[in-house]
């Protein structure tokens, strides 16, 4: 209690005019155009259905495409924002972003639509989401998990707002429009936001957030290319590393499988579609909450335990829905379940600045990204399968308990978050 | 630059979760393929399929 207490009094010491407010909001906005690519494509699956008789199956493949394009180049996108700076990156981020709009709106055949919608797409979202965060944890030395909870929170808000508005273009001026207009808004929403982009306190000539002298700043000094890499090698020797992104894996398996498989779950127990759509909703809007306050807990508290506390809630409370009927029943456990999915995988740069302390995040973040991608994947596949085998979703239910209390277990096997790994990330 | 030592523990327990997820799809795809194949005996499996059953001791 007294923790919470403090933590609402030291919002009143924030320090609003510091220029890191600037980065985290053209993050945000970031964020929520990269996000959204990924969210959109539910919108247009029908369009081209009609236009171009395209099954839906096919058109899936696409979508399979950008998750494992995102996947596999985030890791590169982390080293391309270490080596030339999160700017550049978000730049060719979304060139490729442009790019992408135009040639999908325009796309006539199949392969073309894979092409621009699978490939440059999936490029483009690790651009525009790997640099993000590394990138503002360089501009706080403190209040990261504030920093943090607003742009991640913006992350799933900002693909609801843009879905609505995307759908109501839709209907009124067509797919292909749509997405022209978007590509192009877009675009020129990102250019205006990251003129004000820098990517080092440095660079707009001001210290760090929660940095109050040049002596310490320059014991801060993190940001030259050489020592990043070597830095980063000894980021792969750690158990950290190996754990962060097993964990991420894990409890990105964990949820996935729910996202996509409690809706065709509730119908299977004669729920409506509408009341087991509402449900999702639900879901949805409490984790938005949680998205927000958990890395500012993590961050004042302890990460570690909040983090083993999101994925035990996370793969306990499901076990209900895989013995109830009830509707009601079903709306309660999603509320519950929200609140520790919401916080699942928000802590991981808290983690990674309590590890490593002052360090560019970019490639190890890159990794953890690759490695949810994957988890994403893998738990976005586990229903459909299970439903072609049994019948039903139970096992289902029972897989994502497993991956969310083995993540947990992993959580337990970390080390304490009170002091940096290595006495090289101390001296940094 | 000294040379780290491997992380043991950080790699293993990678590893385990990697094995427990092959695991998990070779058991669903092995328990696919016996259905199938319980009700039609001629039923031509996919590589997937055919390779899971034969791996999976439990099918």
């Amino acid at each position: 209690m007294s923790s919470a207490l403090k933590i609402v009094r030291s919002f009143k010491e924030v320090d609003w005019k510091h220029y890191g407010w600037i980065i985290v909001a053209v993050g945000a906005i970031a964020q929520m155009i990269g996000s959204a690519i990924r969210m959109a494509f539910g919108i247009i699956i029908d369009p081209l259905v009609e236009e171009f008789s395209w099954d839906p199956k096919s058109i899936g493949i696409a979508y399979a495409i950008m998750s494992m394009v995102t996947a596999i180049s985030s890791p590169m996108a982390g080293y391309c924002s270490t080596k030339i700076g999160a700017k550049k990156t978000m730049y060719i981020g979304l060139a490729l972003f442009l790019i992408g709009m135009l040639w999908t709106a325009l796309a006539t055949t199949i392969i073309e639509f894979y092409i621009s919608y699978g490939i440059i797409f999936g490029f483009a979202q690790s651009m525009f989401l790997v640099p993000v965060i590394p990138a503002v944890a360089i501009w706080f030395k403190s209040r990261l998990g504030l920093a943090t909870g607003l742009i991640i929170g913006m992350w799933s808000l900002g693909p609801a707002v843009v879905i609505q508005i995307m759908g109501i273009m839709l209907d009124s001026i067509g797919w292909q429009q749509t997405f022209i207009i978007s590509g192009v808004v877009g675009t020129a929403i990102m250019v205006i936001a990251l003129g004000f982009w820098k990517n080092t306190p440095e660079e707009k000539g001001v210290l760090p957030y929660g940095i109050d002298s040049l002596v310490e700043e320059k014991k801060e000094d993190t940001q030259k290319g050489n020592k990043q890499i070597n830095l980063q090698k000894i980021v792969y020797g750690t158990n950290a590393f190996w754990s962060l992104m097993n964990i991420h894996f894990l409890g990105c398996v964990g949820h996935a499988v729910i996202l996509i498989g409690l809706v065709p779950l509730m119908i299977s127990k004669g729920i409506g579609y509408t009341d087991s759509v509402l449900c999702l909703t639900i879901i949805m809007v409490v984790s938005i909450s949680t998205r927000f306050i958990t890395p500012i807990l993590g961050d004042s508290i302890n990460p570690k335990t909040i983090m083993f506390l999101s994925f035990l809630g996370q793969g306990l409370f499901v076990i209900p829905w895989a013995f109830t009927s009830d509707k009601w029943m079903f709306y309660l456990v999603g509320i519950l379940w929200a609140i520790p999915y919401g916080g699942e995988g928000t802590l991981f740069p808290i983690m990674n600045r309590k590890y490593y302390g002052f360090f560019r995040m970019d490639t190890t973040y890159g990794w953890q990204i690759l490695a949810a991608s994957f988890g994403m994947a893998l738990g976005g596949f586990i229903p459909g399968l299970v439903f072609d085998v049994t019948g039903g979703y139970v096992y289902a239910i029972w897989i994502s308990a497993f991956f969310s209390c083995l993540g947990a277990f992993v959580i337990l096997t970390l080390e304490t978050t009170k002091k940096v790994i290595r006495p090289s990330f101390d001296n940094l | 630059m000294k040379l780290e030592k491997i992380p043991v523990k950080g790699i293993s327990l990678f590893l385990i979760s990697f094995f427990s997820s092959f695991a998990i799809l070779i058991y669903f795809y092995a328990w696919d393929y016996q259905n199938k194949l319980n009700d039609n005996t001629n039923y031509q499996p996919s590589w997937l399929q055919e390779s899971s059953f034969y791996i999976c001791p439990l099918h």
